[in-house]
């Protein structure tokens, strides 16, 4: 089978045939995320593709993290909200593509992107929108459940938000 | 013309300060373009093709992600070994 090259999701991208085994995830490949990305600028999908067909994809945004209630008095150690973010929203893989440490490339390629947007607009870290079979992937990375008030993803099952510092990611980069 | 008033966030409220003092809009012009993006996206896109752009931390939240942030743990072997053998993302 061929090796999928990853890269932004173009136009021309033959997604008719994906298949991940959730509808909802085919169905945001073939029809929203493109205008995502192209006319409502709202997220960005990097694809990874045995061109011409999109066998996995990777959707993020940048966000911020924020709290209601900013503490009075300040500390300088403490970081100034709101904090920036890149939000890794949807990953998925092809069935025929399953098992084969794609799905792990993807991610990684997302990290990678936190890292440049760290160095281009300021990230702090990496949230995660991780499926409850996906949680223990995650927490293997060093993610950690993030307790929201408000700005939870309407993805369904609900995602668990995770949080991963950025500092964290360019550590193990340095290694 | 007509007018409005809401109770917003104060951290809303800076970002609508922050832009319009860097781009020189009028805020009530950043106010009404926003609200056009915002009700245009929702139209073409269902709830869960959204990312919401913005999270809010509950106390316990927030102090965890404060305490991750001034004293960053190791990465984990998981992570090193995943961030060995990345590409680098495309210059787009």
């Amino acid at each position: 089978m061929a090796e999928a090259v990853i890269r932004r999701l173009l136009a021309d991208d033959d997604t008719s045939a994906f298949r991940c085994g959730d509808p909802e995830y085919d169905l945001f490949l073939q029809r929203y995320a493109g205008q995502n990305q192209d006319r409502l600028f709202v997220g960005t999908t990097y694809a990874a593709l045995v061109v011409p067909t999109v066998v996995g994809y990777v959707t993020v945004a940048v966000g911020q993290l924020d709290r209601d209630e900013i503490p009075s008095e300040s500390r300088r150690d403490l970081p100034r909200y709101p904090l920036p973010v890149l939000r890794l929203a949807r990953l998925a893989v092809d069935q025929a593509y399953q098992g084969r440490g794609l799905g792990r490339r993807l991610a990684a390629y997302a990290f990678a992107v936190a890292l440049q947007v760290r160095e281009t607009a300021g990230c702090v870290g990496v949230v995660v929108d991780a499926l409850p079979s996906r949680v223990s992937f995650y927490a293997g990375l060093g993610f950690t459940e993030l307790e929201l008030t408000s700005g939870n993803s309407a993805i369904r099952p609900q995602p668990a938000p995770m949080f991963l510092p950025i500092a964290v990611v360019d550590a193990a980069c340095a290694h | 013309m007509t007018q409005i008033s809401a109770q917003v966030s104060a951290s809303a409220k800076q970002l609508l300060d922050d832009f319009s003092a860097v781009t020189g809009l009028k805020k009530n012009r950043i106010v009404e373009d926003a609200l056009w993006f915002y009700v245009r996206a929702r139209q073409e896109l269902p709830e869960s093709a959204m990312v919401p752009p913005r999270m809010v931390l509950s106390e316990r939240g927030a102090a965890a992600v404060e305490r991750s942030l001034i004293v960053p743990p190791a990465p984990t072997p998981a992570l090193v070994r995943l961030m060995q053998t990345t590409e680098p993302p495309d210059q787009e």
